[in-house]
């Protein structure tokens, strides 16, 4: 793997303005992304992943609903300090992204040539015919039998696996050096889900771009990703290289998350396990470690104090019992 | 891996193109009630193009003579208490109502879009545009209508402004609900993802998207300037009196409306069909729009 590092976000933080007061859905983010790698987010629901994602793109509107800080470099141009003009340049030829909901992110009355079309339209002039023919390519690219027939139907003409194709043929359209997929298959079913993570997969070394993988399956982290973050409750509480994850997690809630993935070849008939609670609301982050209220381990000291992100080995950590144990 | 060349793919397209052409005619033509109002409207717009070609006499034409006929072979629709011949002034009339029709309902669908889309785009354009809306929707609009008129004075022009005003509150409302939909929809934000400015959001992608409300609304505005026309005109604050329309000669017939029916039923029966016709059109625009349906 090449150690050129194409993104690498430090210490953002994304802050929404809301009726009730502001707050704060990713709190200090950093990690980075290397060109030609998928680096997986993982966490449960409301931990802040998607929030992260559409961060690094400025999505929200920043004169009314949220605000940033801290700073998002990609190959060194930090992307929250450039004009809005700039971003939306960099969208889509640099950057792209990938939407969870397959099913509703095509225009139902546009086909599927006139919107894959698009983002070369914008990005790099191309005139229609170009554009056409290129369109085709990506297609084939992406898998899609017919693909000339495919340019001239509607979305709804198409099934769910097939759009979210689409949608990743759109994404790549002008080539980008990022791609940030959002829960790519949340929803499709599983043998739909396998085939289109093969795909991100096989797509990812032929044009050797960086991709980050926001899921919250720890096993499509397991078969695809290089390196993982955990996140948690708008927080980076692990980071290490795939294997050193499942091998020896860290973080107590790493541990859990691992834990609490069903393995066929277990030979009893254990209930499952949970991590008990939930994730907190953002009105009541706990002062300390923000996973203190679940986690088993939790000492006064992690109730009272916040720990910082702490490099063990290849893998970096945001626990206190790191330190005088090496792992709980 | 074959490539493709660009000649087989624009004949593909044509092909598809046909194809989806071809099963929209059928589901339309399966459609009966549609079938009927595109016929209503198909033969008004044909009576109205070729008017001079159908009516039998000048419609302008006195004839003292031949005051209050009854229907006969001479007088189809029989004449009024000026001696006019009905059915020529008929004839003349739906070319009046069309023109009407036609020229309120294109004016007020491209105004109320353009308000609507751009009321979608900021608050504050929003509350403004819609708060004069509002303003314009709480005077009956066939009273506001009847002010303008004596206003402007009697003419065709001006009963298309001002019809063409009382519609487009809710052509602009319209737009502006279906465009607000659409803005909160997936496809929008992953548009923003791949670089799209908001101009191009809002005109390439949102436009298309309320494109077929507007125009099934514009059919039943068609619809109801008709009805409107034939009321100001009614009322003697339309077209001038004299000049052929639909309102003015049923105007004429209620004075001798227990002598004379052929005055009232035959521009009442041309009103309510074309009435009907449109409505039923845009009915089955409605349904040939969706591409959903196929």
């Amino acid at each position: 793997m090449e150690e050129q590092v194409i993104l690498d976000v430090k210490n953002l933080s994304t802050t929404f303005h809301t009726e009730r007061g502001d707050y704060q859905a990713v709190s200090g983010v950093s990690f980075q992304v290397h060109r030609g790698e998928i680096l997986g987010v993982v966490g449960e629901s409301g931990c802040g992943k998607s929030v992260t994602s559409q961060s690094i793109l400025r999505l929200y509107d920043e004169r009314r609903e949220a605000c940033y800080s801290g700073e998002v470099l990609l190959e060194g141009r930090d992307l929250l300090s450039i004009p809005i003009k700039e971003m939306q340049r960099l969208r889509g030829s640099e950057i792209s992204m990938i939407f969870q909901d397959a099913l509703s992110t095509l225009n139902p009355v546009l086909t599927i040539g006139y919107q894959l079309r698009e983002p070369m339209r914008i990005h790099e002039k191309l005139s229609r015919k170009e554009a056409d023919l290129n369109a085709v390519e990506l297609l084939r690219l992406v898998g899609i039998p017919e693909p000339e027939q495919r340019m001239h139907q509607y979305p709804h003409e198409l099934s769910g696996g097939m759009r979210q194709r689409v949608m990743i043929a759109i994404a790549l359209a002008c080539r980008p050096k990022l791609l940030i997929a959002d829960e790519p298959t949340t929803a499709l079913d599983v043998t739909i889900q396998a085939q289109i993570m093969a795909l991100l997969l096989s797509l990812n070394r032929q044009l050797h771009m960086g991709v980050i993988l926001i899921t919250h399956d720890l096993a499509v982290v397991a078969e695809t990703c290089s390196r993982a973050v955990v996140m948690y409750l708008g927080q980076v509480v692990e980071e290490a290289p795939v294997e050193e994850l499942f091998r020896h997690p860290l973080h107590p809630y790493t541990q859990g998350l691992i834990a609490s993935v069903p393995h066929l070849d277990d030979p009893g008939k254990e209930q499952l396990h949970v991590i008990p609670g939930t994730v907190p609301f953002l009105e009541d982050i706990p002062t300390g470690c923000r996973f203190a209220p679940r986690c088993p381990y939790a000492t006064d000291q992690c109730r009272r104090e916040m720990p910082q992100l702490q490099e063990a080995g290849s893998q970096r950590v945001r626990c206190w019992h790191i330190r005088s144990e090496g792992g709980v | 891996m074959t490539s493709t060349s660009e000649k087989d793919l624009y004949l593909l397209q044509k092909q598809m193109l046909q194809e989806q052409r071809r099963i929209k005619l059928r589901r339309l033509g399966r459609n009966r009630v549609a079938v009927i109002g595109t016929l209503i409207v198909l033969v008004m717009a044909v009576i109205a193009i070729a008017a001079p070609l159908i009516a039998t006499h000048d419609p302008y034409a006195f004839a003292v003579a031949d005051r209050l006929q009854p229907p006969s072979a001479q007088h189809l629709f029989g004449t009024d208490s000026m001696g006019q011949d009905v059915f020529s002034r008929v004839i003349y009339g739906t070319r009046t109502s069309m023109i009407v029709g036609l020229c309120v309902s294109v004016s007020a669908g491209v105004i109320g879009t353009l308000l609507g889309l751009y009321a979608s785009t900021s608050k504050v354009l929003d509350h403004v545009l819609m708060r004069l809306c509002d303003g314009l929707k709480a005077i009956p609009s066939i009273l506001f209508a009847i002010c303008l008129m004596t206003m402007l004075g009697p003419d065709i022009k001006n009963v298309i402004l001002s019809l063409a005003i009382t519609s487009i509150p809710n052509m602009a409302r319209i737009a502006r609900s279906e465009a607000l939909v659409v803005r909160e929809q997936t496809y929008v934000e992953a548009l923003r993802s791949t670089g799209a400015t908001e101009t191009r959001i809002l005109w390439l992608h949102i436009a298309p998207n309320i494109i077929s409300s507007i125009i099934v609304q514009m059919t039943f505005v068609f619809a109801s300037s008709i009805i409107q026309e034939a009321a100001l005109s009614f009322l003697g604050a339309g077209l001038p009196a004299g000049a052929p329309s639909w309102g003015n000669i049923l105007s004429d017939g209620k004075n001798s409306i227990y002598n004379a029916w052929w005055l009232i039923v035959y521009p009442g029966i041309f009103t309510m069909l074309s009435v009907l016709g449109f409505n039923l059109f845009g009915d089955g625009l409605r349904d040939f729009f969706d591409p959903t349906k196929v």
